[in-house]
């Protein structure tokens, strides 16, 4: 290996803001902002991919070395679709209306391009303590960033935020609350003015340290 | 006329990208230019009718009479895996020069979650579908979940051909630096997207 490896935590931290899978790569669009109408279902969705992601890329990085590389794709998806329907029926069983929050989009988790992406790029030639952390780590990323934009939608959308229906903060009168924000169409418009945000905030740090 | 009910539902009102999100990767990565948004729709368009069909099928003769429904995630996601393969061999087969237009938006299809969206909306009575097709509780029929397939299908073509050919005018302009990209292309689909929303009151 030409490269040294990264280190532990390095792995661990990757996904925070650095390669962030929301903000940065851009991986799992569909669930970004299909599910981001709420905190509540952001951090569920978020939940559930960190467990999926976590387990796949344990198994995936402990089969690696058994598996053909012309049929390592169906392999990992069909890894990545039983860890799905386990979720499912999890979340059926212990956590009924938030799963019917996700609706389609909690099967949706195994087309995530996010989770057969790590496989692919990481778990397939990581061992597994390396693989479980990048998953970790990776997922959280991903919580925190439709979280964040769930809580920009939420909060301007409908004015408060609700946390499994007792916890609620109401911080925006009725008249100020901007309602297409939590419609549809306002994901993109919440979700294009964060990244355009953020993009603005990587091309100073360039800049700086091109001086630096 | 249910039929026509249904497919201008799925195209228009509950389109697929600009109000069920379903496959925004393809919708924003091959949508930079006209010719190549044009084939990724019909290909789309190709794989989500047939792969419903099959996907309706398989639920209802040999899910649902076993009581396995709970497999359904994983038996729906090998189907359309191995349908695409062979679609791609037979177009690899038989007409080259469909195959030189569609060849590389094949592969990526399986992991365009409007495949997989559509098929658990039309059998295992998922989200998207409700006000449509479920709307009285009873599962849709073969040809309403055909039909159905097809105008979510078509929609999606629709939307990514329009997507390009603003995103093509778009490289004419000066944009932001911090704008230029993805963010910007998020703030089209956003107009779009309340564009699409004035369709609601037509049904």
């Amino acid at each position: 290996m030409a490269r040294k490896q990264k280190s532990l935590s390095d792995v661990f931290t990757a996904g925070f803001f650095k390669q962030n899978p929301v903000f940065v790569q851009f991986l799992g669009m569909c669930p970004t902002l299909a599910v981001t109408g709420s905190v509540e279902s952001a951090i569920g969705m978020g939940a559930g991919v960190i467990f999926v992601l976590v387990l796949s890329n344990l198994i995936i990085s402990l089969i690696r070395s058994a598996v053909p590389r012309e049929v390592r794709i169906p392999i990992y998806i069909v890894v990545i679709a039983s860890f799905v329907t386990m979720l499912e029926m999890l979340m059926n069983a212990f956590v009924p209306d938030l799963a019917a929050q996700l609706g389609t989009f909690l099967s949706l988790i195994v087309v995530n391009c996010l989770i057969l992406g790590r496989a692919e790029a990481f778990a397939s030639k990581n061992g597994p303590v390396r693989s479980v952390l990048d998953g970790l780590g990776m997922g959280i990323g991903f919580t925190g960033g439709i979280t964040l934009l769930a809580f920009f939608r939420e909060l301007l959308g409908k004015g408060s935020i609700t946390i499994w229906g007792d916890f609620a903060l109401n911080l925006i009168p009725s008249d100020f609350q901007i309602s297409i924000l939590v419609a549809p169409a306002g994901a993109f418009l919440v979700f294009g003015i964060l990244v355009s945000q953020i993009n603005k905030i990587k091309l100073r740090r360039a800049e700086q340290g091109e001086v630096a | 006329m249910e039929f026509i009910a249904i497919a201008f539902g799925a195209i228009f009102v509950n389109n697929v990208v600009l109000n069920q999100f379903y496959g925004l990767c393809p919708f924003l990565g091959v949508s930079t230019k006209k010719s190549s948004a044009f084939s990724m729709g019909m290909a789309v368009t190709f794989v989500i009718t047939l792969s419903t069909m099959i996907a309706y099928t398989i639920y209802n003769q040999v899910l649902v009479p076993n009581n396995i429904e709970y497999l359904s995630t994983i038996v729906f996601i090998l189907v359309i895996a191995s349908f695409v393969q062979l679609v791609e061999m037979v177009i690899k087969k038989f007409s080259s020069a469909i195959y030189s237009a569609l060849g590389v938006y094949l592969p990526l299809i399986t992991t365009n979650c409007a495949v997989l969206g559509v098929a658990i909306d039309v059998t295992v009575n998922g989200t998207g579908s409700q006000k449509l097709l479920m709307a009285s509780g009873v599962a849709p029929t073969f040809w309403q979940a055909t039909v159905y397939a097809l105008g979510i299908s078509l929609g999606y073509a629709i939307v990514i051909f329009l997507f390009s050919a603003i995103r093509e005018e778009m490289d004419a302009y000066p944009i932001k630096k911090n704008w230029q990209g993805i963010p910007i292309a998020l703030i089209t689909a956003f107009i779009m997207a309340m564009i699409f929303s004035g369709f609601g009151g037509v049904i």
